[in-house]
């Protein structure tokens, strides 16, 4: 017999082309984007969405500058605003800067430059900045990245064979904690001539140090104990930049100049991924939580208006007369609600994503994208299918009405609530290790929170949560599957009841 | 040869404890008018739904055009039309929009769907209401826009359940006309009804159930055969010597001034009225008396009464 798509189409156009539905969902992308706009500007002031670091010589008013301009994974900027202030925050000049840069210009003598800000679209960020003693009747400034960025660390090296010295501003900015990757920015200035190009090797180790300790250590040794040679790198131009890989076994990076005893040692266990903070930023935003927590409610409408108040009145019954049987019904009218939720669930993430990329200048790549429209359409389709046994199971509409708001309530809004007395109970403690697993234990018993299953692995990927041994992918792929399939059967089954 | 278009083979259904339909068996051929028959309660909608293949029966099947509504129920429904009594829609929707996403499941496209629903709007007089939501709809229109989607598949097979009820003359005229062209059209159509006397016009053969069970099966010449010929007889100075006077052609009973005779044999009528002038009466009205169906009905509810 000759099928159409044509119920299953009109089934979720009415459900996701009905008011209710477009405007929640337009609300929630307004919100989302709104809010995570608003922990953007909480985030940026500490991992600083744009950088500078540079070198400065300031010989008698003569200025000159070297530098290089970037963003949070070290991407060079174009177009890029660089002012340098005196110490009461006055400009002593301002330059358009592409990526990397050299300036020259004349300052007034008595003004040091105490501050460097860089502005890049509306974003800014004032760094660290390091005055160093007079060479040759020079006077040298470094500036850096500052030390609350988290995301990046780091130091300076100078050599002294040699003479006058070539200074090394070495900068490493963590990209992705699980696979370690990592970006080593090394600017290096010649204080006998500018225009002398850099020629020393750099060599790469790692080390461990103990949990207590500054993030970076300069040292001048013959000796360093416990160093895994990792690679040697030539510096023969003024700025480089390496991708390095970070061992997880070790904690440290030690970059030492070859043939000498200068040595920096820059932690790395501390740092976390500038995208990381920006993924944290958007997962913990209250737009994203918004959505997760409120959205549901649209799911428990659909179920009600396409089984549970036809089914009351008896409308379906007309339905059934038509060449369909029960379990095509009541399929065509579960798929209707999933397709609602994959395409809500698909435009909400590409939104966010959209946001994401406006306020911080990078999209959420396709690992993350996928992991939060998964989360995001599984989490909508377990809550969806228990909104659907409940409707098929009730006779009447407004007792399935009661039930899943109380539902609704309990695993949306007092969900929280339930962990926190569950710890109590068991002094699991609220934060820390054991805290999160119980959290994460506690929502596979919530269709609404067993997508946080998926969330933690977002997480993780970024070194946002210390991993919990007992999750795996076979665990929350049987959470989540459990909650759309169980409940969808035992509808089935009392649906096809008359 | 006749080929029956639908059978019901032995159903049973049961709501709880509570035997709704015991047995029922009957079947309707093709260009049949059946007529279904029973009180309030008696079980005529819960047959039907059954027929339709939106109640299972507890036991027993219903074969439509040769496919099980039980075992192939997308085949069988296929074949049928039904008219409930009371059609519930989604009332949010567009009539039209609502016709093509029932159509959908014919198989017909979104076009195709919106160009058959045109066709039969005309047909079943609600061309104008198209766009017009399920929820403005009355009654009468409800009735017709299940018969447009009903006539979706141009089946075979037709369910009207008191299809009659609630509807204005015209409306009952429009279904009647409707019944009587499907039988020339060789269609076979169940048409239970508890307006009698239109059971009586349109039907072939008439189904009795009382209480879940089927009490007998008649043709409309069957039941004629039943019923004893009668004339009504009504004049207008009735007194204590006109029922002497009837009493030669037959037994009479007096009702509201009217009086009803029951003849064992064929009346004269004109030998009645002639004598009835003679004795210096006026008749208003003399015609055969219309209740056959209701008698037999009641004749047979009487006698299963009995039985039980």
């Amino acid at each position: 017999m000759k099928r159409s798509l044509v119920p299953v189409i009109y089934d979720f156009k009415r459900s996701f082309l009905r008011a209710s539905t477009l405007v929640l969902l337009v609300l929630f992308i307004v919100a989302g984007i709104g809010l995570s706009y608003l922990s953007y500007s909480i985030v940026s002031n500490l991992a600083g969405p744009v950088r500078t670091l540079g070198i400065i010589a300031m010989d008698n008013g003569n200025t000159t500058v070297y530098g290089v301009a970037y963003d949070l994974v070290g991407r060079q900027l174009s177009g890029a605003k660089i002012l340098f202030l005196d110490k009461m925050g006055r400009t002593i000049y301002e330059s358009r800067v592409d990526g990397l840069y050299h300036l020259s210009f004349k300052a007034p003598i008595n003004d040091r430059i105490a501050r460097v800000r860089i502005i890049y679209n509306g974003k800014r960020a004032d760094e660290d900045v390091l005055p160093l003693n007079y060479v040759n009747k020079t006077y040298y400034i470094l500036y850096y990245a500052n030390p609350f960025s988290l995301t990046e660390s780091d130091g300076v090296l100078w050599m002294p064979p040699d003479n006058p010295r070539t200074y090394a501003v070495v900068s490493l900015i963590m990209l992705d904690k699980s696979s370690g990757e990592a970006l080593l920015q090394v600017l290096s200035f010649n204080t006998a001539d500018h225009r002398l190009k850099p020629n020393y090797e750099l060599i790469i180790g790692y080390m461990k140090l103990s949990s207590n300790g500054p993030d970076t250590t300069y040292i001048n040794a013959s000796k360093l104990p416990h160093i895994v040679p990792y690679k040697v790198i030539n510096i023969s131009d003024p700025y480089v930049r390496y991708r390095v890989k970070l061992d997880p076994s070790y904690n440290a990076i030690v970059v030492r100049v070859n043939g000498s005893n200068e040595t920096l040692i820059i932690r790395y266990d501390r740092l976390r991924p500038a995208k990381g903070f920006m993924i944290e930023s958007m997962l913990s935003s209250s737009g994203l939580q918004l959505f997760l927590n409120f959205f549901p409610i649209v799911f428990l409408y659909l179920a009600y208006k396409l089984i549970s108040k036809p089914k009351a009145s008896g409308a379906l019954e007309f339905i059934l007369a038509r060449p369909v049987t029960k379990w095509d019904l009541y399929v065509t009218r579960y798929v209707s609600g999933v397709l609602t939720a994959l395409v809500s669930s698909a435009i909400f993430v590409v939104a966010l994503d959209i946001g994401f990329a406006a306020l911080w200048g990078i999209a959420f790549g396709a690992y993350t994208s996928f992991l939060l429209f998964l989360a995001i359409f599984l989490g909508l389709v377990a809550w969806y299918s228990f909104c659907y046994l409940l409707s098929s199971g009730l006779k009447s509409s407004s007792g399935y009405l009661a039930l899943s708001i109380v539902f609704y309530l309990l695993f949306a809004m007092f969900w929280g609530l339930i962990t926190f007395l569950v710890a109590l109970q068991i002094g699991a403690g609220f934060t820390g290790e054991a805290w999160e697993s119980l959290s994460y234990k506690l929502s596979m018993l919530n269709p609404i929170k067993v997508s946080d299953l998926i969330i933690y692995y977002v997480r993780l990927h970024y070194g946002l949560v210390t991993p919990i041994q007992w999750i795996n992918p076979g665990i929350v792929a049987g959470a989540i599957l459990a909650w759309i399939v169980v409940p969808f059967i035992l509808g089935y089954l009392v649906f096809k009841k008359d | 040869m006749v080929y029956v278009m639908f059978t019901v083979e032995n159903i049973t259904r049961y709501f709880g404890r509570f035997k709704a339909l015991d047995n029922v068996s009957f079947k309707v051929d093709n260009g049949e008018i059946v007529g279904y028959v029973g009180l309030n309660g008696a079980g005529k909608t819960t047959t039907i739904r059954i027929c339709v293949g939106v109640l299972r029966p507890s036991s027993g099947d219903v074969v439509v055009d040769g496919y099980s509504i039980t075992r192939q129920k997308r085949e069988a429904s296929f074949h049928i039309g039904w008219v409930p009594e009371l059609p519930i829609f989604e009332l949010d929707e567009k009539a039209i929009d609502y016709f093509v996403y029932l159509a959908g499941y014919y198989g017909l496209s979104r076009s195709e769907a919106r160009r058959l629903g045109k066709e039969l709007f005309e047909q079943v007089g609600l061309s104008r209401f198209m766009e017009r939501r399920l929820k403005h709809y009355s009654l009468g229109m409800k009735k017709r826009f299940a018969l447009a989607v009903s006539m979706i598949n141009d089946p075979r097979n037709f369910f009207f359940d008191e299809v009659l009820n609630g509807l204005d003359p015209k409306g009952i005229a429009f279904f009647r006309d409707l019944v009587k062209r499907f039988k020339r059209e060789g269609r076979a159509v169940l048409f239970s009804s508890h307006i009698l006397s239109e059971v009586e016009n349109i039907a072939d053969k008439v189904v009795f159930i009382h209480k879940g069970r089927i009490i007998a099966v008649k043709t409309m010449d069957e039941i004629k055969s039943m019923v004893k010929p009668a004339l009504v007889v009504k004049v207008s100075n009735p007194d204590d010597k006109l029922p002497k006077i009837l009493e030669k052609y037959g037994e009479v009973r007096a009702r509201d001034g009217k009086y009803i005779l029951v003849f064992k044999e064929k009346p004269d009528k004109n030998q009645i009225v002639k004598e009835l002038v003679e004795n210096g009466y006026s008749v208003e009205e003399i015609r055969p008396a219309r209740t056959s169906l209701e008698k037999v009905f009641f004749k047979l509810i009487g006698e299963a009464g009995e039985e039980r």
